[in-house]
């Protein structure tokens, strides 16, 4: 893969580089078991979409730094075989006026925890961090995220989204973290169960550390089944009652998946998600 | 509006304190045990007070309690810590009998209720008064038309000598000891408090309140308040306090406890205004039946360090439960408050709306629990929590949690945080207004939702609380 290096003399974890400049247009995509650890670098006012997928192995190790004016999108897709336990962490730094985008899709594991730190180094810093998880069987995912405003004028927004089928189970702690010196910021925090199984079990935390007092900072939580006038509404339609529910999980992961910059992978995971959704019953 | 002018206005804001407010009498004390707690001490205000065998159990068990549970992890544990267990008095006893006529109240404490600024027409007209002065209630009167409707409102001591069956009944059950280490603190010298048992059917119209006071340096205040509703009763509470200010720290931690029966309804109103020196860490709990509703209305002005969650377990269907909150944050102040909804039962709903106001560097922080647990299905739940930051040395924490074991619910959580827009403020100022009393209408606009449900006297006496506060030397 082009800009792909294997790194430094001291260090074996692979390097993906953007130079000074560079506009890539094509997705780049990343599939590797064999290194758990990838560093990405986004030089000045490069922009690249990467797509980095992994569907063996145990663990990846993300560090990736978005320099000034830089623009990358970033999407993180899991789908281990459900007998491994997975783990995931990523520390991303952006810097002055660099704008960062990162999907995280998580669908297989036993159990998988990520750990998506995001730091807004410099002012004009802009992040937008979304993941969603479809659990079903005895799943487990468990998402820690912290955003750090660093610097004045920067900007977070994060929303995850769990559904989760049988006696599957998401569990979301977050925190927005604004100190003294990052005034005039804007931070965002969502999170969104949708429970379609009654022994599904959901647990959420997002939290907020405000000094800065010149700042628009918010957070929302829900939890809850499928909305039953949007399932009457449908099949109004003529739906049946399934296929109405398939619809409303559907509709629900669009809001993420829509984000993803490559059709043929998007296309992937809509279809991933609706052979799961046939899986049993929902409700 | 710049920013230098802004932070000059809100300079002197909540400065003068001790001038304003505080103020305190000479001690007159008949009993005061010695600082520190021992088996003795518990042993003494037991037989002090003559009390049954069962209560020097449960104080003893209580004790053990305390001395084997280690302080919260979480919270302000840097103010915590600094707590002086030895240092304390656990309890004071002023004046030798309690007094049943307002002639009978001692003359330095009634000068304290002047000082308060309550109105002698309003004393008089107020149901029940309880005056929590020091650690035992020395004024207690009940209106003729509660007592004829046969609503029991005591002291918990005389509630313990004349009630006992009920007492032992409900005492602990609902924070029993284990619970945290300041309720196994505050069962092992509880003292004074509100014992009021509502019966069936009975609604008392009038709001019952007790006002709450700290009169000795390093003195503790373990007040233990039981309040049952029997079924289809309805009974509002009131709990005020103000405190004078004093050098070393002070320690209040009560325990509330509250058993709303099938269809009852209790409504428990704090209006918490603690000197700038006292930890108040208090655990507050309600128990709501079948269709029963339990509303907390919790106002924090003062204190060093508030830790309280009032809770409303929803055992039976279709219980309400309410938390409506306001905090407000100064100098050196930490207002660590919030609210717990746990629903055990189907269609259950709950509605917590929490606003908190940091300003001079000080800290609000919103922790709150909400569940459903297994087989609770149709629930609804909302939380809602806004916080205003004054200042840019000020800080605002939000820790909610949202736990779900079924899915046949409906939660919602939402917060935010903002400072006063200057946009507001420059409409304000336009309209000839000082910028003072601009940022006051903004911050009265921002608490308005919890003064409202407050009854008149009590929003009168916010509002002059907060303008205290946010007044600083104008006038």
């Amino acid at each position: 893969m082009k800009y792909l290096s294997n790194s430094s003399e001291n260090s074996a974890t692979p390097v993906l580089r953007i130079p000074k400049d560079t506009q890539v247009s094509e997705t780049l995509f990343y599939q590797d078991a064999t290194h758990q650890a990838l560093t990405i670098v986004l030089e000045p006012n490069s922009s690249a979409n990467i797509i980095d997928e992994t569907v063996a192995g145990e663990k990846s190790v993300r560090s990736i730094h978005v320099q000034k004016g830089a623009k990358l999108h970033y999407t993180h897709i899991q789908r281990c075989g459900e007998d491994v336990t997975f783990v995931e962490e990523q520390m991303a730094e952006v810097d002055q006026d660099a704008i960062f985008q990162t999907v995280h899709i998580g669908l297989g594991a036993r159990q998988m925890t990520s750990n998506i730190h995001t730091k807004l180094m410099q002012p004009g810093a802009q992040a937008k961090i979304l993941g969603v998880f479809f659990g079903h069987n005895h799943q487990v995912f468990e998402a820690h995220t912290i955003q750090d405003h660093e610097a004045p004028n920067t900007q977070s927004d994060l929303l995850f989204k769990s559904a989760l089928k049988d006696e599957s189970q998401s569990h979301y702690e977050g925190v927005i973290r604004i100190p003294r010196q990052a005034q005039k910021s804007d931070a965002f925090q969502t999170n969104r169960n949708l429970l379609l199984s009654e022994k599904a079990k959901a647990k959420s935390i997002p939290k907020l550390e405000i000094i800065a007092d010149d700042v628009r900072c918010k957070h929302a939580a829900a939890m809850g089944t499928l909305n039953a006038e949007e399932l009457f509404y449908l099949q109004s339609r003529g739906l049946d009652g399934a296929q109405a529910e398939r619809m409303v999980v559907e509709g629900f992961f669009e809001e993420v998946l829509s984000q993803i910059p490559s059709d043929e992978v998007r296309q992937r995971l809509v279809k991933n998600v609706h052979e799961r959704l046939l899986e049993g019953k929902l409700g | 509006m710049p920013k230098t002018k802004q932070s000059e206005a809100l300079k002197d804001i909540g400065q003068n304190y001790d001038e304003k407010y505080g103020f305190r009498k000479p001690e007159s004390y008949t009993f005061k045990s010695q600082r520190g707690l021992s088996e003795e001490v518990v042993r003494n205000i037991s037989g002090m007070k003559k009390e049954p065998q069962w209560m020097l159990d449960f104080r003893l068990k209580a004790l053990d309690i305390f001395f084997k549970k280690p302080m919260p992890t979480w919270g302000d544990t840097d103010l915590l810590n600094g707590i002086d267990f030895k240092n304390i008095y656990y309890y004071i006893r002023p004046g030798e009998k309690q007094s049943t006529d307002w002639n009978d109240v001692p003359k330095d404490i009634k000068d304290t209720f002047d000082k308060l600024g309550i109105p002698q027409a309003e004393r008089k007209f107020l149901a029940g008064v309880t005056a929590q002065y020091e650690s035992e209630v020395v004024y207690h009167s009940l209106q003729k038309e509660v007592e004829k409707q046969g609503v029991i409102f005591l002291d918990m001591d005389s509630g313990l000598r004349e009630h006992p069956e009920i007492v032992k009944k409900y005492f602990g059950k609902i924070i029993p000891s284990m619970d945290n280490k300041f309720a196994a603190l505050n069962s092992a010298v509880w003292s004074g408090g509100s014992f009021i048992y509502v019966p069936k059917g009975v609604h008392v119209t009038i709001p019952l309140q007790a006002y709450f006071r700290i009169n000795a340096e390093n003195m503790g205040q373990f007040e233990r308040t039981l309040i049952i509703a029997d079924e289809g009763s309805s009974i509002h509470y009131i709990e005020g306090c103000t405190a004078p200010s004093y050098s070393s720290d002070s320690l209040h931690s009560a325990v509330v406890e509250l058993i709303a029966e099938k269809n009852a309804k209790i409504r428990y109103t704090t209006i918490q205004n603690w000197s700038k020196n006292v930890y108040n860490l208090v655990t507050k709990r309600a128990i709501a039946k079948e269709a029963a509703t339990v509303e907390w209305i919790d106002g924090n002005l003062g204190s060093k360090l508030t830790m309280k969650y009032p809770a409303v377990y929803l055992m039976g269907e279709r219980a309400h439960g309410e938390v409506l909150s306001i905090a407000f944050s100064g100098k050196d102040q930490h207002q660590d408050a919030g609210a717990k909804m746990v629903h055990a039962a189907s269609n259950t709903t709950s509605v917590v709306t929490s606003k908190s106001i940091s300003k001079d560097g000080g800290r609000s922080t919103y922790r709150g629990l909400l569940k459903v647990e297994k087989g609770a299905k149709n629930v609804k739940a909302t939380v809602r929590c806004d916080a205003l930051l004054l200042d840019e040395e000020s800080r605002s924490d939000t820790y909610p949690t949202m736990e779900a074991h079924e899915n046949k619910i409906d939660l919602g959580h939402e917060a935010s945080v903002s400072k006063v827009g200057d946009e507001q403020l420059f409409y304000l100022t336009s309209r000839g207004i000082s910028e003072q009393e601009a940022m006051m209408m903004i911050v009265n606009g921002f608490i308005e939702p919890f003064t409202k449900e407050l009854p008149l006297e009590y929003a009168v006496e916010l509002n002059r609380l907060i303008q205290l506060e946010m007044e600083g030397s104008v006038g």
